[in-house]
């Protein structure tokens, strides 16, 4: 199946690591011009490189920390132009509403759910006006499943299922889709660090950490690149008819047997 | 039915008007003494000032900006040990994502959004110490279906009914019930400033707002003390079974169509 994205723009924010260097990755083999931003310059110029030298495509890339809304504006005044948006930057805090502090929801909000909500503020326009555009918003399956212990996560998710669903049944008149795809447990840097931290205290092994994932129905966490294969899908014109919807990558967490 | 909520000890945030007033009323004539939050002290001691004679119980006011952290946490240690908390102070503009700037945006979140969830952050534990209390959420339906002309009020509503989710899904472990209502229009000075908004962009005549109301199936808003009569019976324990979820008020506007 040929996505037909060669020559398009993408700008991915988190792009230096996880599910977001893996998005860059897919697309640039599809043929795009990349532009990631992420905090961390030295992490973004290996993805970089490495995205060069596998698939010879343009890589830009902007050093910027996106929890504060004059960086948003930046990205936004220099890579607002592209043909597709993938917002994906955020770190939410794990833990339960005593866990998460008052200014630590507030910061992970500032990246996850306020960054969103602002670089769309700045390049929707631009796709409006052009009438032509992608915007997908990776939000989170604890947005669909109440979750105490991540309760910041599940009512930021929430939150952008929400925004995606209000913009994309209103965006298409302008020739712009915008949707989002919800990935359960996947194995990111970031997760690997938690599941090693629960093998460690649950089986009192690190290196046990494969075993915490025979109870999902897969029996194993998902790879950064099952998300990031549909969310180049959903950029493609393959889907030119899907706005406003979510996709579930969970491999079956949410619909199983509560009771296995 | 005897609600048997007499002598209960409720905190009632946004209680100057509206909802939130009638909240106030409908628990005062069930007999509990009240803990009334809001910017307009003048209001709230009026409202005092009546209840106080008509039903003798007793009743606080506290004149709190309740979009400041610090004014959350004093409002919560002075009243740390309620029964039962409603966290009701809210007022997101309607708009686009074009139309409300970001400051804007945060502003109402750091009310509405913010202010329930650092408000609970504070009372919630110690509910739970006591093994004893009830926490309802007065939120919105318009968390039901996605409208990009409320997409501020959209977002924060479905954010606080997954908050609703997560503490009440445990919570019962506690024994603590969290819960919320899902008003849909209501006859509030807040909804009827909405509601003519709409008229204005929808019909291009403000004047015009009950001809929106004539299109919903219920044929009209809610009152306030519809809101208020639900939010009683949901604090008290005729619903002692009931946690995590919420009741919808809006005469069936989000399962059916306008006409």
């Amino acid at each position: 199946m040929d996505l037909n994205l060669k020559g398009r723009s993408v700008l991915i924010t988190g792009g230096s690591r996880g599910i977001g260097a893996s998005i860059a990755d897919v697309m640039a083999q599809e043929g795009c011009c990349i532009t990631i931003a992420a905090t961390d310059a030295e992490k973004l110029k290996q993805v970089a490189d490495d995205i060069r030298a596998k698939h010879g495509v343009p890589v830009a890339t902007h050093a910027f920390d996106l929890s504060k809304h004059e960086n948003i504006k930046a990205l936004a005044d220099v890579a607002g132009d592209c043909d597709i948006l993938v917002n994906n930057a955020g770190a939410i805090p794990r833990g339960s509403l005593y866990d998460v502090t008052p200014e630590a929801w507030r910061h992970g909000w500032d990246l996850k759910v306020f960054g969103y909500i602002d670089l769309t503020r700045y390049i929707l326009p631009r796709m409006t006006a052009r009438k032509n555009g992608v915007i997908i918003n990776i939000a989170g399956m604890a947005g669909e499943r109440p979750e105490p212990n991540y309760i910041a996560t599940s009512c930021g998710n929430a939150a952008l299922i929400m925004f995606t669903q209000c913009l994309g049944g209103e965006s298409v008149r302008n020739g712009v889709r915008i949707n989002a795809v919800n990935p359960g447990p996947i194995m990111s840097d970031r997760h690997r660090r938690g599941a090693e931290r629960v093998a460690e205290q649950e089986l009192g092994s690190k290196d046990r950490w494969p075993e915490l994932y025979k109870r999902f129905p897969i029996g194993r966490p998902g790879r950064v690149e099952e998300v990031a294969h549909v969310v180049a899908f959903l950029a493609s014109d393959l889907a030119s008819y899907i706005s406003g919807e979510i996709i579930r990558i969970d491999g079956g967490l949410k619909n199983r047997d509560p009771v296995y | 039915m005897d609600l048997d909520l007499k002598g209960k000890s409720v905190l009632i945030t946004g209680a100057s008007r509206g909802i939130g007033h009638a909240v106030a009323e409908a628990m005062a004539a069930e007999g509990c003494n009240l803990h009334l939050a809001a910017r307009d002290e003048a209001r709230l001691e009026a409202l005092a000032e009546r209840l106080t004679k008509q039903h003798g119980v007793k009743i606080e006011v506290y004149r709190r900006d309740l979009s400041l952290t610090p004014e959350v946490e004093s409002l919560g240690k002075a009243c740390q040990d309620v029964d039962i908390l409603v966290n009701n102070a809210g007022d997101i503009p309607t708009g686009t994502l074009q139309s409300i700037d970001s400051a804007t945006w945060r502003k109402a979140w750091d009310l509405k959004v913010f202010g329930y969830v650092d408000l609970t952050r504070i009372i919630y534990p110690r509910m739970c110490a006591r093994r004893s209390g009830v926490i309802v959420n007065i939120i919105g339906a318009a968390f039901k279906r996605p409208n990009p002309h409320y997409i501020a009020g959209c977002m924060a509503n479905i954010a606080l009914d997954m908050f609703t989710q997560c503490l009440g899904g445990e919570s019962m472990r506690s024994g603590v019930r969290v819960v919320a209502v899902h008003p849909g229009p209501t006859t509030s000075d807040r909804h009827l400033a909405h509601v003519k908004e709409r008229a204005q962009r929808e019909l291009g005549d403000a004047s015009r707002w009950q001809e929106l109301h004539a299109k919903m199936p219920g044929g009209r808003a809610a009152t306030v003390e519809e809101v208020a009569e639900t939010v009683a019976f949901l604090a008290s324990d005729r619903s002692a079974f009931t946690s995590g979820g919420s009741v919808i008020i809006d005469g069936g506007l989000m399962a059916g169509t306008l006409r």
